[in-house]
């Protein structure tokens, strides 16, 4: 684990020398090419409300849901545990709470962003069983990721622009622990989510496209 | 979902005034206006040292810059919550805009605006949101751009409400694929 706390300072630096600005993604066009707009859609976005974001999926029939869970960070209740047991029981009850996830909705699509680099493999786990109940066989996934375990932490975040395009952002806030994790431990930890393809971008992060497995129990079947 | 009312006491023990003391006198200086006398724009504001606890409704725009708990109710009309006001409270209007702290859910059935200085935490039921950089927002917003399209082409029609997104509704028809 490595504190990024202590990279701040300098990251800081870089992040605001650089602007916002827009970068093609071809996953997302992929992703895009296979909802039809004119169907309702439900989206769950784990990362910054941004007014681009909203924009886009204002052209759909779309319910938004919003959380940002790097706002959340470092999750409470873990310290307090008297055991192994207990403090998984403390992780999902805490990461319940902040993901505050609707009742009864399941996503299309799930845009994890950035946020599981600053998860530790059980937190990602955990987030998994709190999705499984909110998937369907189908539902995409998206998340970026470091290259490699010694990877930096990012100075930018992304968000949605459009269906070809994400916008990035210079990172200003930094959550308190950089985890980064290889890509075969970010598939294996989200669980039910298969990975479709993977882009190395510009700057050396990993941008993975995911899908729902067809075999998820108790998932409703696409048609 | 969410906890509404975490912030309801942060303002201190000032004394509340109901919704119908306020609903009588929304301008403590003015006096009172008959539904015949004209201004050039019909528009209430709540102060910023006013707290109210109940339900508000009236016929006319509202700027709230002070605090109010429980149900707001001003259909066919705009409400702006000025970036000093905080409002626990479920809202319904025409145009809503946020530009200080809201704890609900919010029906605008035409639009819904949470600004720059908004912050908000509960769900939205718009056709059209905006939502300006470096607002604050966790929830759900549920847009329907047919309503809008709807009301253009004289077929009235409200926003789509959450329960009718159910869980069945959302996979199967949505992605062609899969």
């Amino acid at each position: 684990m490595q504190n990024t706390a202590n990279l701040a300072d300098d990251l800081l630096a870089s992040a605001n020398a650089s602007s916002v600005h827009t970068q093609p993604t071809r996953l997302l066009t992929e992703l895009f090419e296979n909802v039809d707009r004119e169907a309702s859609l439900c989206v769950l976005n784990i990362g910054p409300a941004k007014p681009e974001t909203v924009a886009f999926f204002g052209e759909y029939r779309c319910k938004l849901h919003i959380t940002d869970l790097n706002q959340e960070l470092p999750l409470p209740g873990a310290a307090d545990a008297n055991s192994e047991a207990q403090e998984a029981a403390n992780l999902l009850s805490s990461l319940s709470a902040a993901l505050a996830l609707p009742e009864g909705v399941r996503f299309d699509i799930v845009f994890f962003w950035e946020v599981l680099n600053f998860l530790s493999t059980d937190t990602i786990s955990a987030l998994a069983q709190i999705l499984r109940p909110h998937l369907h066989a189908g539902s995409w996934g998206h998340c970026l990721a470091v290259r490699g375990a010694q990877s930096p932490p990012p100075t930018e975040y992304c968000a949605l622009a459009d269906e070809g395009n994400l916008r990035i952002y210079p990172r200003r806030i930094f959550p308190p622990d950089f985890q980064p994790h290889s890509q075969s431990v970010l598939i294996s930890r989200l669980e039910h989510f298969e990975l479709v393809r993977t882009v190395l971008m510009r700057d050396q992060r990993l941008e993975l496209l995911l899908k729902v497995s067809d075999s998820l129990t108790g998932a409703t079947q696409h048609s | 979902m969410f906890d509404r009312n975490k912030d309801k006491d942060k303002h201190g023990s000032k004394p509340e005034m109901s919704a119908d003391e306020l609903n009588s006198d929304m301008h403590p200086t003015a006096k009172p206006r008959t539904a015949t006398q004209s201004t050039f724009r019909n528009q209430a504001m709540i102060g910023s040292t006013v707290k109210i606890k109940g339900e508000l409704s009236g016929d006319e725009d509202l700027v709230i810059e002070g605090s109010v708990e429980g149900h707001i109710y001003l259909p066919g009309h705009e409400l702006t919550v000025g970036e000093a006001g905080n409002v626990n409270a479920d809202i319904k209007g025409k145009t809503i805009k946020v530009n200080g702290q809201v704890n609900g859910d919010i029906t605008g059935a035409e639009n819904v605006i949470l600004s720059k200085s908004g912050r908000m935490e509960g769900n939205i039921i718009t056709p059209r949101m905006t939502l300006e950089d470096g607002a604050v927002f966790k929830g759900s917003i549920d847009m329907d751009p047919e309503a809008t399209h709807s009301k253009s082409s004289k077929v009235v029609s409200g926003p789509k409400s959450v329960a009718s997104v159910s869980s069945s509704d959302a996979p199967g028809k949505n992605l062609k694929s899969g």
